[in-house]
């Protein structure tokens, strides 16, 4: 049997760490497959509803990251998107989803092999954690029930 | 009573308001919210314990569209949920008379926002003891289990938006969980789409309850689901020192930033 391999959305702003992974692709850094890149304008726009979303289509684990705190295009709103994320945390924690699964990061466009760091190790993570059975039953199975 | 009662006559025949919103009798012992208009109906206004809507929600609702000024009994969870607004810009002050019930459901008088402000201060803070160990116990549990609980708990929810309809807060003219394009949450009253619907919920209110527990007043299957909410109060209260419902002049919660918030969970 093949070993399991997660399937990962990254959610990322444009600006940052969009570059950022572009500039692990040009410095020729190899990274782990498994990650989905979705871009955003900001990670102000980042609602968590798209979080909860990945999960029930499927995705193992989320990565959401953004440009370092006071290098925000936007000038703010990666402060706005990081109180979102401590709230955010705090619910899924309550509730029981695990908050394992959602790693934030702030990556910049310099940080192209911090970039590969974080999606490998996360992918690492993941494969420990197994597919993320617990959602994506109550998004398929349960609905035809 | 007969105090609010002579303080809405008198506005209403003075014509300093053009209507009341209040309490009459209901069927069966209960009672129900009344819109009054004219001073004569003021009789049948009344003020008694079972008196515990939340009645700032009607600020929102057409009723009072077409009215430029309402005056509106209000116990302190409606004076909360009236200043909130405020500092949502959704309520005017000089459109908005505040006929204040104390604590002990005595009238005191009618309030500016200023006065508002005060007397909300005075109110008691914080979470009732009793829902800070339902807490406590949910958040003991192991995660596997946490999440059965909340999923099984909004099993039997019946997605009839009660909760949406009762809280002085939920005022969008059309809600995310009625965009259909992209559809964000599923439309029937399955687990999952009822998890959605509450995640969403309470994310929205997070920073913005005031802790009036209408929406599990008003849920028809009991669902704890102010739970979540107080939750959030508790939490937005402790890491941002920021609570709804104090301050016309209140920035919610996650409508503003601090450079020095936390972030020991961001790699």
């Amino acid at each position: 049997m093949s070993e399991f391999e997660p399937k990962i959305v990254a959610f990322v702003c444009n600006w940052c760490t969009y570059a950022g992974a572009d500039l692990t692709g040009t410095s020729r850094i190899k990274y782990s497959s498994n990650v989905r890149i979705v871009r955003f304008p900001c990670t102000g726009r980042i609602d968590y509803m798209l979080l909860t979303k990945a999960f029930a289509g499927g995705a193992d684990g989320i990565i959401v990251s953004g440009c370092h705190p006071n290098d925000c295009h936007y000038t703010s709103g990666n402060f706005y998107a990081r109180r979102r994320w401590m709230v955010f945390r705090r619910l899924c924690d309550f509730m029981g989803i695990d908050t394992r699964r959602i790693i934030f990061s702030w990556v910049s466009a310099a940080e192209g092999a911090k970039w590969a760091q974080i999606v490998n190790s996360a992918n690492e993570e993941f494969k420990k954690l197994g597919p993320y059975e617990n959602y994506h039953k109550l998004s398929t199975q349960e609905i035809f029930e | 009573m007969e105090e609010i009662k002579k303080i809405a006559k008198q506005l209403l025949s003075e014509n300093k308001v053009q209507m009341v919103i209040g309490f009459e009798k209901g069927t069966a012992n209960k009672v129900r919210p009344a819109f009054f208009t004219k001073p004569d109906d003021v009789e049948k206004l009344i003020y008694n314990e079972a008196c515990i809507h939340n009645l700032a929600l009607y600020l929102k609702k057409d009723i009072c569209h077409h009215v430029s000024n309402v005056a509106i009994v209000a116990n302190p969870n409606v004076v909360r949920s009236i200043i909130q607004l405020a500092s949502e810009n959704q309520v005017k002050e000089e459109k908005v008379t505040i006929i204040g019930i104390s604590f002990e459901g005595k009238s005191i008088g009618i309030l500016d926002f200023k006065a508002a402000e005060e007397f909300a201060k005075t109110q008691p803070k914080g979470l009732k003891p009793e829902d800070r160990a339902f807490i406590e116990k949910v958040q003991a549990m192991p995660m596997e289990e946490r999440f059965n609980y909340w999923v099984e708990t909004f099993s039997t929810c019946v997605k009839c938006y009660a909760c949406r309809a009762s809280c002085p807060m939920c005022y969008c003219g059309k809600c995310n969980v009625e965009t259909n394009n992209p559809q964000w949450i599923p439309v029937a009253s399955h687990k999952y789409g009822n998890l959605e619907w509450h995640i969403m919920r309470a994310m929205h209110l997070a920073g913005r309850c005031i802790n009036c527990g209408e929406c599990t007043r008003a849920c028809p299957v009991d669902i704890p689901l102010n739970m979540l909410s107080y939750m959030l109060t508790d939490f937005v209260m402790d890491e941002f020192h920021a609570e709804a419902g104090l301050s016309a002049t209140y920035a919610p919660a996650l409508s503003s930033y601090t450079n020095i918030d936390k972030e020991n969970f961001i790699k």
